[in-house]
């Protein structure tokens, strides 16, 4: 049996393979003090306990960001049948959201531009992302105007009846 | 979001709820004490309350909140802020702490009260 050592200096790469995501990914939570690293001449090296804890993060999510998560995939759904629609009103929300935001809040909404920027595949991905980073991420959203209130309150009762599944499961 | 802004979050979850108690948890709570204008930039201040109640063991307030004012709601997409209801069991206090707490009334009408941390 092998025994894995917390210990263990990781490249970024090897971590993205743990993370499921890609190396960039990886950079960007060293970048914003998400995950801790050393340098090994020009390449960050991050503790195979460090990228542990990020994933654990992940798999626990509370109530609500479950609940936040369910909305997103639906989200998704819709931005998926008609992505240049949805994005350019997204652009038009995240430029009225840019008056009111302030510290951390403009970072993320600078992450949506750039999402909305590229594939919509990319923006799917992370927007239904369980880390802590995708659940900042969605109470930030711009697509707030995406789901009618029926459709929301469809999905709402959706993920109430799944979520009584999954506990009694 | 502001106090003023939380305030309304507030009145609008006491009324969904027919008043109950409500607890700002999360970043939101120090406008208990502090407004926005009076913070610090490098503060993070996002769009959402976390609203949690003292008597509500199935989630069934923080469910009715969530679904009138919560995450992509008419509300959220009109107001551009949000409340969202969340487990109690994550606004459980250390014990002594609870006496931490301080009030936010709202008055009018619509008066109710949110409890957070800190001087209101």
């Amino acid at each position: 049996m092998a025994v894995l050592n917390a210990d263990e200096r990781l490249t970024t790469g090897e971590a993205a393979k743990l993370l499921s995501c890609s190396r960039q990914h990886v950079v960007d939570m060293c970048v914003e003090g998400l995950l801790p690293f050393t340098w090994a001449g020009r390449h960050r090296r991050v503790l195979r306990r460090d990228v542990e804890a990020v994933r654990r993060g992940s798999e626990e999510l509370s109530r609500s960001e479950r609940r936040s998560l369910w909305l997103a995939h639906v989200v998704a759904g819709k931005l998926l049948l008609d992505p240049d629609r949805y994005a350019v009103e997204a652009r038009l929300q995240l430029e009225r959201m840019r008056r009111s935001a302030r510290g951390r809040a403009l970072a993320w909404l600078d992450d949506w531009g750039r999402l909305l920027d590229g594939p919509v595949d990319q923006l799917v991905a992370r927007m239904t992302e369980r880390s802590s980073r995708g659940c900042d991420l969605r109470q930030n959203s711009p697509f707030a105007h995406v789901l009618s209130s029926r459709e929301r309150e469809a999905a709402l009762a959706a993920f109430v009846r799944h979520d009584a599944q999954r506990s009694n499961g | 979001m502001n106090r003023q802004q939380l305030a309304h979050v507030l009145r609008a979850a006491a009324r969904i709820t027919d008043g109950a108690e409500i607890i700002v948890i999360g970043s939101q709570a120090i406008l208990g004490s502090h407004d926005a204008d009076h913070l610090p930039a490098r503060v993070t201040l996002s769009i959402e309350a976390d609203l949690a109640f003292r008597d509500d063991p199935s989630e069934t307030k923080s469910d009715k909140v969530d679904g009138a004012i919560g995450e992509l709601s008419a509300f959220h997409d009109t107001f551009g802020y949000y409340g969202q209801g969340v487990s109690v069991a994550t606004a459980i206090l250390p014990e002594g702490l609870a006496r931490a707490l301080g009030a936010v009334r709202s008055r009018g009408r619509s008066a109710c009260r949110g409890m957070v941390f800190g001087e209101a």
